[in-house]
């Protein structure tokens, strides 16, 4: 099933859509799921390969479908607030957490024949949060 | 480990480097780091250098390491360098961080070259 994602894309990380940055943007999408609540209790997020003018960068995603609240800016706005406030020494903690190989993990996120659908289940986001996958993706 | 160089270790840091699966994100986190070091001890510093040096113990792991470069430089650098980093990893924002990646951006680092660079001394 193809899925498509809508990109955010926070001020402060526009610059920074880059390789190097993934765990940043995995540390994010975590924060913003326990910052958020409630809120984003049907928004499936995840970091994705996006791709712009031909160049493909990792970016946060959000599966498009009809959302109740103007998610883009309330994302963008916790976004930028969390990267201002929170100290280096989080992300330090997040990547010692979750014992994750992160160039592994990028490498595999931004492979020429990358396809979101299969992205979704990786062990990576999977390990992380109670998020569930929809049941008509193919586990095998 | 690079020759001179005396081993700093790096609060909640140091075990993800020793843990082996470094990424260029770590490697770009050190040399911040140094960055802050050298703006926040300039004093101390005087005749020391702070460098991301190759370290080999177990493996092998992109460490910080400091080296003195004449002997005025004060001694034992490595207690004062460690308590600074843990407060820089607690007080800074990433913000900060985020502002050192667009700079060094912004003038053609290549943080997988880095990496590269670092994990090839001595091969």
């Amino acid at each position: 099933m193809a899925k498509v994602y809508q990109i955010i894309e926070p001020r402060l990380l526009s610059s920074l859509m880059d390789n190097y940055a993934v765990p940043i943007l995995y540390w994010l999408t975590e924060e913003l799921y326990k910052e958020l609540g409630d809120t984003l209790a049907n928004v499936e997020m995840d970091v994705i390969q996006a791709g712009r003018f031909g160049t493909n960068y990792p970016a946060i995603g959000i599966l498009d479908k009809p959302l109740d609240f103007d998610f883009k800016n309330v994302l963008i706005e916790t976004s930028n607030r969390l990267l201002r406030e929170r100290p280096i020494s989080e992300i330090i903690d997040f990547i010692a957490s979750t014992k994750i190989d992160w160039n592994a993990v990028t490498t595999e996120l931004m492979k020429d024949n990358f396809n979101p659908a299969l992205w979704y289940r990786a062990e990576v986001r999977l390990k992380f949060h109670s998020f569930q996958p929809p049941n008509d993706l193919n586990m095998a | 480990m690079s020759e001179g160089h005396h081993l700093i270790i790096a609060g909640n840091l140091d075990p993800i480097l020793r843990a082996f699966k470094y990424s260029d994100f770590l490697i770009a986190i050190e040399h911040w780091l140094i960055q802050e070091l050298n703006s926040e001890l300039k004093e101390y510093l005087i005749g020391a250098q702070i460098e991301v040096i190759k370290v080999e113990y177990i493996g092998a792991y992109p460490g910080l390491g400091y080296r003195y470069k004449n002997p005025n430089a004060i001694p034992n650098l490595g207690p004062l360098l460690e308590v600074t980093i843990e407060r820089i990893l607690k007080e800074k924002s990433m913000m900060d961080f985020i502002s050192f990646l667009a700079a060094q951006k912004a003038i053609g680092t290549n943080w997988n070259a880095v990496t590269t660079r670092i994990m090839s001394e001595g091969e």
